[in-house]
């Protein structure tokens, strides 16, 4: 028996050292079929789960990314209450340490909703909410913006109260419109509609918050449907490549013709899981 | 062979191929009458067992059509009988109805409500008889799986409301039911995905952690019978259970008895499967055989389980987990001894890999032909990979069981590597198998 172990290590060591090197900053968006999940991990190994997709295969996507023995997580953020964005996390909340849980709202009488929140009590995650202007600094030097719900959304919708955050890094550089502190590395929208990602064009005239700069990752909204990812948007952002999450031949035809068209016509390239699977991007 | 086995043969065949069998072998035993031959007696002991084997079918087929279950049910009364089944999204929940209905029924409930055998509950809903699904390419018998549990009826949606009551008679069964919930969550506490899923699989067969890209890995490198409990696992957990007894009481009938119960508690741990009844009888034979020192007796180990477990269910014979568990015996017990002989004739070949490749060779053998039956497929790639994993197997379970009490006192850190390292191998091996143009489907 000792020596089945003994080949097994020389056999898994020069795997085992790769699996357990030093944090690389980088985006995993997971395939997760029709949903969404990003994960989010920066230089000194700071983690951020942006959703959990529809179901527990966000758990085999975690196992496989991180390192074995890794069972922490920091945050955890769920963009709304649309169980295709949040339903794995009720598992990745039972089985991983997380350091806290974002939210927008907690008023859903869905049951899948309740049991998250119940479990979130049971091993007694602090919750916070989302909002806009939200900001987190982290060790790293990086910076967790909010945009999105304003205090008060126009809506009820679950949309209406979808997450948009950026994860921005302190730069000297200089945007387009205006000097800035902050360079944005990545834009990750939720379901965020079009009418959301104008409120959040509204930073060029108010300037309450500054406008993300350009050059970033952003994931498309509502796995590139045709009433996100608007035109105005994108050229706001002007992204370096869009990320889009969506299921393999889903009845809903995401992502939609119109928007791949969209992004052709701006030049900006595109990923999407449903062709590519996960998507690994280094920050 | 002794009168015995010939009587259990005879009941396997009365099962699975019916009456034509039986009066093909009442013809055989008549003829043998005019000819005095010596084999009349094999003819009436095949003859009386393929006909109790019949009996018990029809008396089966009986049993399940004398179920009365209303087409709508207003605040029914009714017990759950079975261990809530959550996948896919959805609660999967066996009820049995109390009076003035009889028969049970499956209820399709979300996975967020949550039940235990015992709890006695009241329904309302519309119960439909389960129809064959058929989404083109493949077919499912869902009458035939279900009429297997003794169920008739499915309910969807139905509404549920306990009356706070909970049967005695369940109890045994709730408080394994809570055991197996309490490892389930300790595996998935202490492991990540997927090794979590598959440990699950090996120490308590359950199947439905795992998500569909390491099934259909395993399905594709024909190691599926892995995760299914069968008489490989029970073996493996009844050898190291009389081990520790011996170590510990010293004591050759303390051990006996100790590893019987153990036995018997693995089997209704990992759920009463067929696979797992039959891995159940095979391992208390084998423990009966090797305390009366008739450990060299294979063929009862194959005949005597079958047919218990076909008498006691009938239905099994649809189970495709029987099928696999006893077509796998079937061949290691038939066969290995012919390969090992060839295999001596490379003497180069080490014992670490001559064992495995011998008993997966012939284990294949025999599951090969299942394969193509029930799934339409044929892997080739299962006659590289199950050498190469087989070897790990042992190794992985006792890592996982060590795992799961060391958990307790040794940092957690520690404990998931050791656990997680032979686990995540084999689903390397896995994976790579499935990754080579060997597996034919032509089920679509």
């Amino acid at each position: 028996m000792v020596r089945r172990l003994v080949i097994l290590i020389i056999f898994l060591a020069p795997f085992l050292s790769w699996r357990f090197g030093r944090p690389q900053p980088q985006l995993t968006m997971f395939d997760v079929g029709q949903g969404l999940s990003v994960l989010v991990e920066d230089e000194t190994g700071w983690q951020l789960l942006f959703d959990g997709g529809p179901d527990n295969s966000v758990l085999a996507q975690l196992g496989t990314t991180l390192a074995p023995t890794d069972d922490y997580i920091d945050v955890v953020v769920i963009s709304h209450q649309h169980r295709d964005h949040y339903v794995g996390l009720i598992e990745v909340l039972r089985r991983y340490r997380v350091g806290e849980l974002w939210l927008t709202r907690a008023d859903s009488k869905d049951p899948a909703w309740q049991e998250l929140l119940a479990v979130a009590k049971q091993k007694q995650i602090p919750l916070l909410e989302i909002k806009e202007g939200m900001l987190r600094y982290l060790a790293s030097g990086r910076v967790i913006r909010g945009y999105h719900p304003p205090a008060n959304p126009r809506g009820d919708e679950a949309h209406d109260y979808a997450v948009v955050l950026t994860v921005e890094h302190l730069t000297t550089e200089d945007s387009p419109l205006g000097p800035s502190k902050f360079k944005t590395d990545l834009v990750l929208t939720g379901d965020a509609e079009a009418r959301h990602e104008q409120y959040i064009g509204h930073c060029q005239i108010s300037r309450v918050l500054p406008c993300p700069t350009t050059g970033a990752i952003l994931q498309a909204g509502h796995h590139g449907s045709k009433t996100s990812t608007s035109e105005p948007w994108l050229k706001l952002l002007q992204p370096n490549v869009v990320l889009i999450s969506a299921g393999q031949d889903n009845s809903y035809g995401h992502p939609h013709q119109e928007v791949l068209e969209r992004l052709e016509r701006l030049k900006i390239n595109y990923r999407r899981t449903d062709l590519n699977g996960t998507i690994k991007i280094p920050l | 062979m002794t009168r015995i086995h010939w009587f259990g043969v005879g009941v396997v065949a009365g099962v699975i191929l019916g009456w034509p069998l039986a009066v093909v072998f009442g013809l055989a035993g008549l003829i043998s009458l005019f000819f005095k031959s010596k084999s009349r007696l094999i003819w009436s002991l095949l003859l009386v067992g393929s006909l109790l084997g019949q009996s018990r079918l029809w008396q089966y087929h009986q049993s399940l059509s004398a179920q009365n279950i209303a087409p709508e049910l207003n605040k029914a009364l009714a017990v759950v009988i079975a261990p809530q089944d959550n996948r896919d999204g959805y609660g999967y929940l066996t009820l049995r109805l109390q009076r003035p209905f009889t028969g049970q029924l499956r209820v399709t409930i979300t996975p967020y409500e949550h039940y235990l055998p015992g709890d006695l509950l009241t329904i309302s809903g519309a119960s439909q008889t389960p129809a064959i699904i058929d989404d083109g390419a493949k077919s499912f018998d869902y009458p035939t799986y279900l009429a297997r549990f003794g169920i008739t009826k499915v309910v969807k949606r139905p509404q549920l409301v306990k009356t706070g009551t909970v049967q005695r008679r369940w109890l045994a069964l709730r408080w394994l039911t809570g055991f197996r919930q309490f490892l389930e969550r300790h595996i998935n506490l202490m492991l990540p995905e997927p090794e979590a899923g598959f440990l699950a699989g090996l120490l308590l067969g359950s199947r439905r952690a795992l998500s569909e890209g390491t099934l259909a890995n395993l399905t594709q490198t024909g190691t599926i019978h892995i995760i299914a409990v069968s008489g490989a696992n029970v073996v493996i957990v009844a050898g190291i259970c009389l081990q520790l007894c011996r170590l510990v009481t010293g004591h050759r009938w303390w051990s006996f008895w100790l590893t019987w119960g153990v036995i018997g508690g693995f089997v209704v741990l990992t759920g009463v499967s067929a696979a797992a009844v039959r891995g159940g009888l095979v391992a208390s034979l084998t423990l009966i055989a090797s305390h009366t020192a008739r450990g060299n007796q294979k063929l009862p180990l194959i005949i005597l389980p079958a047919a218990l477990t076909l008498l006691a269910n009938p239905y099994f014979k649809y189970d495709i987990g029987w099928q696999f568990s006893f077509a796998a015996f079937t061949g290691i017990v038939l066969a290995a001894p012919v390969i090992q002989q060839l295999l001596q004739r490379w003497p180069r070949c080490p014992p670490l890999i001559a064992q495995p490749l011998v008993e997966t060779t012939s284990a294949n053998i025999f599951l090969t032909p299942v394969l193509i039956w029930q799934l339409n497929a044929l892997s080739f790639s299962s006659f590289l990979i199950n050498p190469l994993v087989l070897w790990l197997v042992p190794l992985a379970t006792m890592a996982g069981a060590g795992g799961l009490l060391a958990g307790f006192v040794l940092p957690n850190t520690l404990v998931r590597l050791i656990v997680w390292l032979p686990l995540h191998l084999i689903l390397q091996i896995i994976a790579f198998g499935a990754r080579l143009p060997w597996y034919v489907d032509w089920s679509s």
